[in-house]
C-alpha cells in the first residue's frame, strides 16, 4: 500500500444509538471503504480514498446513515502517512544496565550487551518498568555458565537477555500462545536459539526441573504469591531469583509469600508505581 | 508477564485483506503498534474466511506490545446470509425485505453466542431477532 501514502482520504464518522453500533459498522463496510473502526459510545468510522467519493455520493451515504439511525455524520479530511515508518522511527535503542536494547544492534561502550528486539506481539520490549526492573535483577545476579529459567516469559526478553549475558541454557515458559512464535523469533535474532526452549503452559510445563541457577518472574502479584514454593523449588541451595511486575501498592504480600518460601530478598528496584526485587534461595 | 493495558481497538475489517491503510493503520499506528507484525498475522489467520468480515479486538500494551482476539462475524452479515440479501433495509423498522425462520435465528444465535453478552441461547436469538427487524428483515 506504499503507493497510497500521502494521499488523500476521506474519514466518515457516523454516531448512532449503542444498540445500532454493530449494525452500523457493518453497513458502513462496502466499496470505497476499507474497513471500519468501532470507536466506542455509538460512534464508527471508516475511511476510503478522496477521489472515489463525489459529493453527491456522500450525500447518498449521508442520507441512508440517518434512515438508518444516525444521529450524527460528519466528514473529515484525513492525509495518510506510513504509519509503519512512524512507529519504526520512534523505536530507538535504549540502554537498561549494559544491554542496549534495539532494532539495530548498537552497542557504543566497550561493555555494552545488545540486544535486538523490535516490539511485537508478545508482551516485554524492555520499555516497561516491569520489565526493565526483570532485566536489571538478572544483570544483578546472573553469573557466566549458569542456567536460568523465565517464568511467564512473554517475548522471551528475560531469558535472552540472560544468555546474551553469559547465561548457558534458559527455558522460557507462557500460558500466552504468542510467546512461543515470539520467544523463538527473538532468540534466533539475538544468535541464542540453540540454547532457549520454550514451554507453552504454566508451572506445570517445568514440574521435570530443578535445580537451575537462577529464575526470573515478571508475573502478576497473585501469581507470584500462589507459585513462590515453585520458583524455590526450581532452584539450587543458593541459587537466585528475580521478582518483577509487581505493584508497589501490592509489595508486602508478595514478599511475605517470596520469603515463606525460603527466598531471601537481598536487592530491590521500585520505579514509579512499579518494583522489582530479587535475592537467594537460602542453603547455599 | 505482569502487563499494563493501554488501550483496545476495535476493527472490522475484511477476512485476510488487512492492509496498513486507513483504518488498520491510523487505529494501531497512533500506539506504535507493530503494524507489519499484526497486517501479516491477521491475514494468516484469517485467510480460510476469505470473502466474510472478521472483527477483531486489539489489545495494546504500554511497552507496544499487542495481543488480538478475532471474533464472529457481525449478526447483520450472518442473517443477510439466511435471509440471502445483498444488504438490509437501510431504513429501520419501515421496509420488509427478507425473512429467516427462526430455526436460522437460533443457528445464528449459536454461532455468535461466544461473543454476545447473552446468558442463554434463547436470549441471544431475541438479539439476533432484534438486529433482523433493525435490518428489515422478519422472523417467521
Amino acid at each position: 500500500m506504499s503507493g497510497e501514502r500521502g494521499a488523500e482520504w476521506l474519514e466518515w464518522r457516523v454516531t448512532v444509538p449503542l444498540e445500532l453500533e454493530e449494525l452500523a459498522a457493518e453497513s458502513l463496510l462496502r466499496p470505497p471503504f476499507t474497513g471500519v473502526e468501532v470507536v466506542g459510545g455509538g460512534v464508527v468510522r471508516t475511511f476510503a480514498r478522496a477521489e472515489l467519493l463525489d459529493d453527491a455520493t456522500r450525500a447518498e451515504f449521508d442520507a441512508e446513515a440517518r434512515a438508518f439511525g444516525a444521529t450524527a455524520v460528519e466528514w473529515r479530511p484525513y492525509e495518510d502517512r506510513d504509519w509503519e515508518a512512524a512507529a519504526r522511527a520512534t523505536w530507538r535503542t535504549f540502554r537498561v544496565g549494559r544491554l542496549c536494547v534495539g532494532p539495530d544492534g548498537a552497542a557504543p561502550r566497550p561493555d555494552d550487551v545488545p540486544l535486538r528486539l523490535e516490539p511485537g506481539g508478545a508482551y516485554g520490549t524492555g520499555r516497561h518498568p516491569s520489565t526493565r526492573g526483570g532485566l536489571l535483577g538478572v544483570q544483578r545476579f546472573l553469573a557466566a555458565g549458569e542456567t536460568v529459567v523465565d517464568a511467564g516469559c512473554g517475548s522471551g526478553i528475560l531469558a535472552v537477555a540472560a544468555l546474551l549475558l553469559g547465561g548457558r541454557e534458559a527455558i522460557g515458559f507462557d500460558i500466552d500462545p504468542n510467546a512461543g512464535a515470539s520467544t523463538r523469533d527473538l532468540a534466533a535474532a539475538n544468535g541464542v536459539d540453540g540454547r532457549l526452549a520454550f514451554r507453552e503452559g504454566g508451572f506445570e510445563t517445568v514440574a521435570d526441573v530443578c535445580g537451575v541457577d537462577g529464575v526470573a518472574a515478571n508475573l502478576y502479584y497473585d501469581l507470584v504469591e500462589r507459585h513462590a514454593p515453585d520458583l524455590a523449588r526450581l532452584l539450587r541451595p543458593g541459587g537466585w531469583f528475580v521478582v518483577a511486575g509487581i505493584r508497589a501498592s501490592l509489595e508486602t504480600p508478595v514478599r511475605d509469600a517470596v520469603a515463606a518460601a525460603g527466598l531471601d530478598v537481598t536487592w530491590r528496584w521500585p520505579r514509579g508505581r512499579w518494583v522489582a526485587f530479587g535475592g537467594r534461595k537460602g542453603g547455599g | 508477564m505482569a502487563k499494563e493495558l493501554k488501550a483496545i481497538i476495535k476493527l472490522q475489517i475484511p477476512a485476510g485483506q488487512a492492509t496498513p491503510a486507513p483504518p488498520v493503520g491510523p487505529a494501531l499506528g497512533q500506539h506504535g503498534v507493530n503494524i507489519g507484525q499484526f497486517v501479516k498475522e491477521y491475514n494468516d489467520k484469517t485467510r480460510p474466511d476469505q470473502g466474510t468480515i472478521v472483527p477483531v479486538v486489539i489489545s495494546v500494551f504500554t511497552d507496544r506490545s499487542f495481543t488480538f482476539t478475532l471474533k464472529t462475524p457481525p449478526a447483520a452479515v450472518l442473517v443477510k446470509k439466511a435471509a440471502n440479501l445483498a444488504k438490509g433495509s437501510g431504513i429501520v423498522g419501515s421496509e420488509i425485505v427478507g425473512q429467516v425462520s427462526k430455526a436460522q435465528v437460533r443457528e445464528i444465535a449459536e454461532k455468535k453466542m461466544p461473543d454476545l453478552n447473552a446468558a442463554s441461547v434463547e436470549a441471544a436469538c431475541r438479539m439476533i431477532e432484534g438486529t433482523a427487524r433493525s435490518m428489515g428483515v422478519e422472523v417467521v
